[in-house]
């Protein structure tokens, strides 16, 4: 198994304000890996410097056996994809002319697009409706589905996405997930951060959770997504049980005024 | 393909509109028996002038299409972020030093010492995109001041001229200065459009753009320095014309899209013969007498400037 990334003693702060503490990580090729952990824990920033977008300031990270601080950014562009948890555009533009924007990895500033693995994937997501349309003029689910696209248009062997499903809505999380199953079914490595806990125990085939800057636990959904673990990390009282229908993990929140009821 | 033939038409009427119409009006028929004084009046005098007013019309917007993107703000340009005025003051101060031939270099060291400054205010204060604006056009301001006091303490009288310049003026120019800023900006062009697709990705997002492997930093410093150096040349030639730089991509992008592979070139087209119009209204309304060009960019602009503000959520 080749080890995608291999993080050892990262810390990360932000001036005086330490997010990071000692996180120590290995992602294997293939892994489905869900970050969890509530707001603040420093999922994002962690995220980012895997993307190389904050820099490594403590700690060591080896990229497939590789110094992580020694690959360029535009090398590495072509492995690993990002995608942040908000895009705001200054202009608006057309969904084909975005999704081409993709293939900057492999083309720099010369080199010429050619169109077919933009029909190829649009076919394959079912947005080929929207390739002519300005990106402004979609819902935020099929705008998310189109962020979806351009990174598999990117082409990486390896994807990062900061909470692809927040703000949408049951239809659009699952039909978001599935398509990232479906590339790590064909041998991508998916690290997402997620907040929701039942489609992280669905999705993921490992999950890792934050506390307060370090890793309180990683391992199989069942191992992490245990009732001691949420209530400790969380702060609140959680019904956790496996849904026999799905044989996944099912974490119900409970309000505290039925607590009190009990 | 019928937008681009219209750009195309545009320019040429434009060429047509500065080259025929002044204080003279020529016909076709007449400019192929002219006078000796008519023909050099024509070649020396009316064509540059035509040719600075594209090559500064061309430049601010070109230098305002980039900005806008880099800086991921719509209202950017070298007026709006007070960079031009930056540049007025250099010039004033390498003139009082006497160096006449050095202007676009005080040009240079003053757009880049404004840009310096409202780059590390932004950052450091964590400006909106908007506020930013409004620090752009307080230093613009700041440096106009300073500019006519410096004129009035000195004993120049040409109290005049510089009030004309600080409103944009395209009636005296050095043809040196036109020369090297017609070939700069020219390749400034040229660069610009091969950065098309960086400028594309940067407009969208900054950690985006990163993750597709844009050496973001290096990108922007570049094209600050070369948006400042532009604005300085044109600054050198024609005093400060505001507007045209904010104007002329918006309405690029409303006819060809947002892609800055298109953007950058027919803001070039577009904002030249938006200038050579303008520069000819300016000279042919009340002939002989001239109106500053600015007075008539700074109108239209500052209509299109409101307009813009007033439908911001639409645009941001």
């Amino acid at each position: 198994m080749v080890k995608i990334f291999e993080v050892k003693n990262l810390s990360f702060s932000y001036g005086k304000n330490r997010v990071l503490k000692d996180i120590c990580l290995e992602i294997v090729d293939g892994e489905f890996v869900g970050i969890v952990g509530p707001n603040g824990s420093g999922k994002t920033t962690f995220l980012k410097i895997l993307a190389k977008i904050l820099n490594l300031e403590k700690g060591i990270i080896f990229y497939k056996g590789r110094d992580f601080r020694k690959i360029n950014i535009f090398d590495y562009a072509k492995e690993v994809a990002y995608l942040p948890s908000e895009i705001k555009f200054t202009f608006d533009m057309k969904v084909r002319n975005f999704l081409l924007l993709g293939r900057y990895p492999f083309l720099g500033r010369f080199g010429k697009e050619k169109e077919e693995i933009l029909y190829e994937v649009s076919e394959s997501l079912n947005i080929k409706k929207y390739l002519e349309k300005n990106i402004m003029e979609l819902s935020e689910g099929e705008r998310q589905r189109i962020y979806i696209a351009q990174i598999i248009i990117q082409n990486t062997g390896t994807i990062l996405l900061d909470e692809p499903t927040s703000h949408l809505d049951i239809g659009y999380q699952f039909g978001i997930m599935d398509i990232l199953k479906e590339l790590n079914k064909k041998g991508i490595t998916v690290v997402s951060i997620l907040h929701d806990l039942n489609l992280a125990a669905c999705y993921c085939s490992k999950l890792v959770l934050f506390k307060e800057g370090e890793i309180y636990k990683a391992g199989k959904p069942e191992e992490v997504l245990t009732y001691q673990n949420i209530e400790e990390v969380y702060n609140t009282k959680v019904l956790v049980y496996k849904n026999p229908f799905t044989d996944k993990i099912n974490v119900f929140g409970i309000p505290s005024y039925i607590l009190k009821k009990i | 393909m019928k937008k681009i033939i219209f750009i195309f038409l545009f320019f040429i009427f434009s060429i047509y509109f500065g080259v025929f119409f002044g204080s003279k009006i020529y016909t076709i028929k007449e400019i192929f028996n002219l006078s000796e004084i008519e023909k050099t009046i024509l070649l020396k005098i009316r064509i540059p002038r035509v040719i600075c007013a594209f090559i500064v019309g061309a430049g601010l917007s070109i230098s305002g299409a980039v900005l806008q993107s880099v800086l991921k703000n719509p209202l950017a340009e070298s007026y709006t972020l007070g960079i031009s005025g930056g540049a007025s003051l250099g010039i004033t101060i390498g003139i009082m030093i006497g160096s006449l031939n050095s202007i676009p270099f005080f040009a240079f060291l003053g757009a880049i010492l404004v840009l310096f400054l409202i780059l590390t205010i932004s950052i450091v204060k964590k400006l909106s995109t908007t506020s930013i604006i409004l620090a752009g056009i307080s230093l613009n301001f700041i440096c106009s001041s300073l500019v006519l006091f410096l004129i009035s303490i000195s004993n120049y009288n040409r109290f005049y001229s510089t009030v004309l310049f600080l409103f944009g003026d395209l009636s005296s120019f050095s043809n040196r200065i036109l020369i090297y800023s017609s070939i700069l900006i020219f390749l400034s062009l040229i660069y610009f459009i091969f950065s098309g697709r960086v400028y594309d990705i940067l407009s969208i997002d900054e950690e985006k753009a990163k993750t597709l492997g844009v050496k973001v930093n290096i990108e922007k410093n570049l094209t600050y320095l070369i948006a400042c150096l532009i604005s300085s040349l044109c600054v050198s030639l024609s005093g400060i014309i505001g507007f045209v730089g904010l104007i002329i991509p918006h309405i690029v992008r409303a006819i060809t899209g947002s892609i800055h592979k298109k953007v950058i070139p027919f803001s070039f087209l577009i904002g030249g013969s938006f200038l050579v119009i303008c520069d000819t209204i300016s000279r042919t309304v009340i002939s002989p007498v001239e109106i500053p060009v600015g007075v008539i960019t700074g109108f239209f602009g500052g209509i299109f400037f409101l307009s813009l503000l007033l439908k911001a959520e639409r645009i941001w």
